[in-house]
């Protein structure tokens, strides 16, 4: 089997909640060594969000936490206690990567702020991942995934125009724009290592990167003096495009027809003399009527099995697909059965617990999870034994002060 | 001299109405993107909105963002010349980038592996390349659907709403990046390339939060909820438009008792209930109650102010931006995140998103614009010499 792509390399791993530990959970499935540095005094409180195993609340119960820190190994350090810091320094002196998403200064207050920690390890690189980054007036602001959708305007943009904005209904920030951008950044920077012996800084708003996702206001507003607002599911280029009832309770088809030929087609399987009007036929006509058009598609496609329908439109070359929940995707999606995109990895508290593989699959051999997330402070004795080569006698001693805890 | 981490890197980006930020991410950190067109120009220079609203090869505002910093080739792959052309640019790269362009049919990438195993390539398609789904197509909507980021989405008395932007497609981009970086950087270690085979559909499924495990370990489906608030958490109108208010945080982290202070010191008549400890703002009737003291206070103060004084209270909560607060904000005007389209194209000194990371050593750099369709053969050679230069 050929190595893991980031096998050899240790981050040292500060984030907590959602997008930091999302993105050192990428590294980690990719291979790295992610050491979660967190305690009992303080927790990452992601730790207590649910769904909890069993619907019983506990520390190394959640499975939201676990599907963001697979992978991991986690050690629990009072920080506050200077023989504890000191531990972790020893950790970051042969680490290659500390992650943080705390607002700015935090770290430093914890004694393993940039400067502390490159004079001890040039080859360090150090990413913070803080709402507005490490500079400028609002660096001290606190944001969650969805605060930073509404200031982005991603949240404003989303949603139906005579109704408020509805967003993805989640933090998504924190789900893939931060995360992917943190890790990339991070191996970026792990390359330039390699080549140069320099390790870096790497300041990234969280702001930033949903920005540069969604070029076209800005852009537009500046070309066309237009203020971009929402559509709900329309979008230039494709009408109609929408979501439609299906068959069953809250079933839905999402349609969208990108030119005249594939009209045709949808007009030919829906079969429906209300809907095969001439002055469709053509793009101009279909975009002048799209609200009848939408009204005329609902009472077709309720008509219909949302799975039947879906395949025949793709028979036909439509892009068309049901809108499916976690219970589909989990227990009934056949394209990610045969993708084996759910993993169940065990854990000695949860059981065997679902974590999402990787979008992605190498042909040279299984990428992803490699194991279930660390219960709290699970391998504070083995990477200490391992890293630091302590006895399991003075690790104990350590915990009986309050040290490593 | 400033170095580019990923200077050194050739990319071949195969690519149509998606794949474009994938290579952008390479491009904008250092790597050498080449743009493989067919002869008409990318799928993507004819994406809506045009500048002017005039379409045009030139004018299309995601393909001036989406391909800056790029070379372009144009060339016809159901040719034989078109093929060799092919075999010749993945020859000179580290990495190739598949995704809809209207001839990706005509690339075997298991074959341009095969010729040469430290080649990395990526292939993004709707639902990945093998399975009962491999021939689907799928566009953002229909992959948002398939994925459930959508059943998560909208108030539930109305159909499902998609998000902005094109996101599914982008969510793709992002993972084929850190898949084919990851890979790239194990070739240039050990000389074993890669065959990466991305679907769209799983990467709308990674954004699914706790969906997928609250189904498992609770047995409860989420749906969609807009308009089911808890008090203190959504969208407000205030003075000139809205804010996003947090007012609890979430989880276990108690921001009451900041928004509390916080409405006290402002002298707002009734604000002690926020502190008092019978206070729940999940309650029935809570958010009524809330309004009524909060809005009259909102509807006096602006998105800034109000977001000014969450950053001095500790309270999460964000104005709900337009394109000219964005173009205008302090903060991104201070990081100098907006930068100009550099000269020569039709587009420049229009303000384009900047750098989604400061790399301390090995800045993000946008250096040249978007390729013109007529001059790709001027381009390409830039490629070549980085090739012969590194070979």
């Amino acid at each position: 089997m050929t190595e893991q792509p980031l096998a050899g390399v240790t981050v040292i791993d500060f984030c907590w909640i959602g997008a930091g530990s999302y993105t050192t959970k990428i590294l980690a499935d990719l291979g790295a060594d992610v050491i979660k540095v967190e305690s009992t005094k303080s927790l990452d409180s992601l730790r207590l969000a649910a769904p909890y195993a069993g619907g019983i609340k506990g520390v190394n119960r959640s499975g939201y936490f676990a599907d963001r820190n697979s992978s991991k190994r986690s050690i629990t350090v009072n920080m506050k206690d200077r023989r504890g810091v000191e531990l972790v320094h020893a950790l970051i002196n042969d680490a290659d990567v500390v992650a943080n998403n705390f607002r700015p200064g935090t770290m430093e207050k914890l004694g393993v702020g940039y400067e502390t920690l490159r004079g001890m390890n040039p080859g360090l690189i150090y990413i913070g991942m803080s709402m507005n980054g490490d500079e400028g007036p609002d660096r001290m602001m606190l944001g969650y995934g969805i605060t930073i959708a509404a200031i982005t305007g991603f949240l404003g943009l989303s949603g139906y125009p005579d109704r408020a904005p509805t967003g993805t209904g989640t933090n998504y920030p924190d789900h893939v724009p931060n995360p992917c951008h943190g890790a990339f950044a991070v191996m970026a920077a792990l390359r330039h290592k390699w080549r140069t012996g320099e390790g870096q800084l790497i300041d990234m708003a969280q702001t930033e990167p949903m920005l540069a996702l969604m070029p076209v206001p800005v852009m537009d507003y500046q070309a066309n003096g237009r203020r971009s607002s929402r559509r709900g599911n329309r979008l230039e280029g494709y009408t109609p495009r929408g979501v439609y009832p299906v068959q069953g309770d809250d079933r839905w088809i999402a349609i969208s027809v990108a030119d005249d030929a594939q009209w045709a087609a949808l007009v030919e399987i829906l079969s429906c003399p209300e809907i095969a009007r001439p002055e469709w036929t053509h793009a101009a006509g279909r975009v002048a009527d799209e609200i009848e058009i939408d009204v005329v598609l609902r009472e077709l496609t309720q008509r219909w099995a949302g799975c039947d329908l879906m395949t025949r439109l793709q028979s036909r070359g439509l892009s068309a697909g049901v809108v499916q929940n976690a219970a589909d995707l989990v227990e009934r999606d056949p394209q990610l059965r045969h993708r084996g995109h759910w993993r169940y990895l065990p854990h000695s508290e949860m059981g065997d617990s679902l974590y999402n593989g990787p979008p992605f699959q190498f042909a040279s051999g299984p990428i992803g999870p490699r194991f279930a997330a660390p219960l709290l402070g699970e391998h504070t004795h083995e990477i200490l034994r391992e890293k630091l080569g302590l006895a399991t006698e003075q690790i104990d001693a350590l915990i009986a002060d309050g040290v490593l805890v | 001299m400033t170095q580019s981490a990923l200077s050194g890197i050739r990319a071949l980006e195969i690519s149509g109405t998606y794949g474009a930020y994938c290579g952008k991410l390479f491009a904008d950190l250092g790597a050498s993107v080449t743009l493989l067109e067919p002869p008409g120009g990318s799928p993507m220079r004819a994406k809506p909105p045009f500048a002017g609203d005039q379409p045009g090869p030139e004018n299309s505002l995601p393909f001036a963002y989406f391909a800056a910093n790029k070379a372009s080739v144009s060339t016809d792959l159901t040719t034989p010349a078109g093929q060799a052309r092919l075999a010749e640019l993945a020859g000179v790269s580290d990495l190739i980038i598949l995704s809809d362009h209207p001839d990706a049919g005509c690339v075997d990438l298991g074959k341009l592996c095969r010729g040469d195993p430290k080649l990395v390539a990526i292939r993004i398609t709707p639902f990945g390349t093998t399975g009962p789904y491999a021939g689907f197509r799928g566009d953002d909507l229909s992959l948002m659907a398939m994925g459930g980021l959508l059943t998560l989405a909208g108030f539930p008395d109305l159909p499902p709403a998609i998000a902005y932007g094109e996101q599914g497609l982008l969510a793709a981009d992002q993972f084929g990046a850190v898949a084919a970086i990851a890979a790239v950087l194990r070739a240039e270690r050990t000389g074993r390339g890669e065959l990466i085979d991305l679907s769209i559909q799983e990467s709308v499924v990674m954004a699914l939060e706790n969906a997928a495990q609250t189904y498992q370990l609770e047995g409860v489906t989420r749906c969609r909820t807009a308009g089911a608030r808890r008090a203190g958490t959504g969208i407000f109108p205030c003075k000139d438009g809205e804010i996003y208010l947090l007012a609890g945080g979430i989880g276990e982290t108690a921001m009451w008792g900041n928004f509390a202070q916080w409405m006290v010191a402002e002298g707002i008549a009734g604000a002690d209930l926020f502190g008092s400890s019978d206070w729940n703002d999940s309650a029935p009737g809570a958010d009524h109650a809330f309004e009524a003291i909060f809005l009259p206070y909102a509807m006096r103060t602006t998105k800034e102010a109000l977001y000014q004084g969450g950053k001095t209270w500790r309270v999460p909560v964000a104005p709900m931006s337009t394109p000219e607060d964005l173009l205008d904000n302090a903060q991104l005007d201070y990081r100098g995140y907006f930068v100009d389209i550099p000269d020569g194209h039709p587009l420049s000194g229009t303000k384009v998103p900047g750098a989604p990371y400061k790399l301390g050593a090995t800045p993000w750099c946008l250096h040249h614009p978007a390729p013109l369709l007529e001059t790709g053969a001027a381009r390409v050679a830039h490629h070549d010499d980085k090739a012969s230069r590194h070979d």
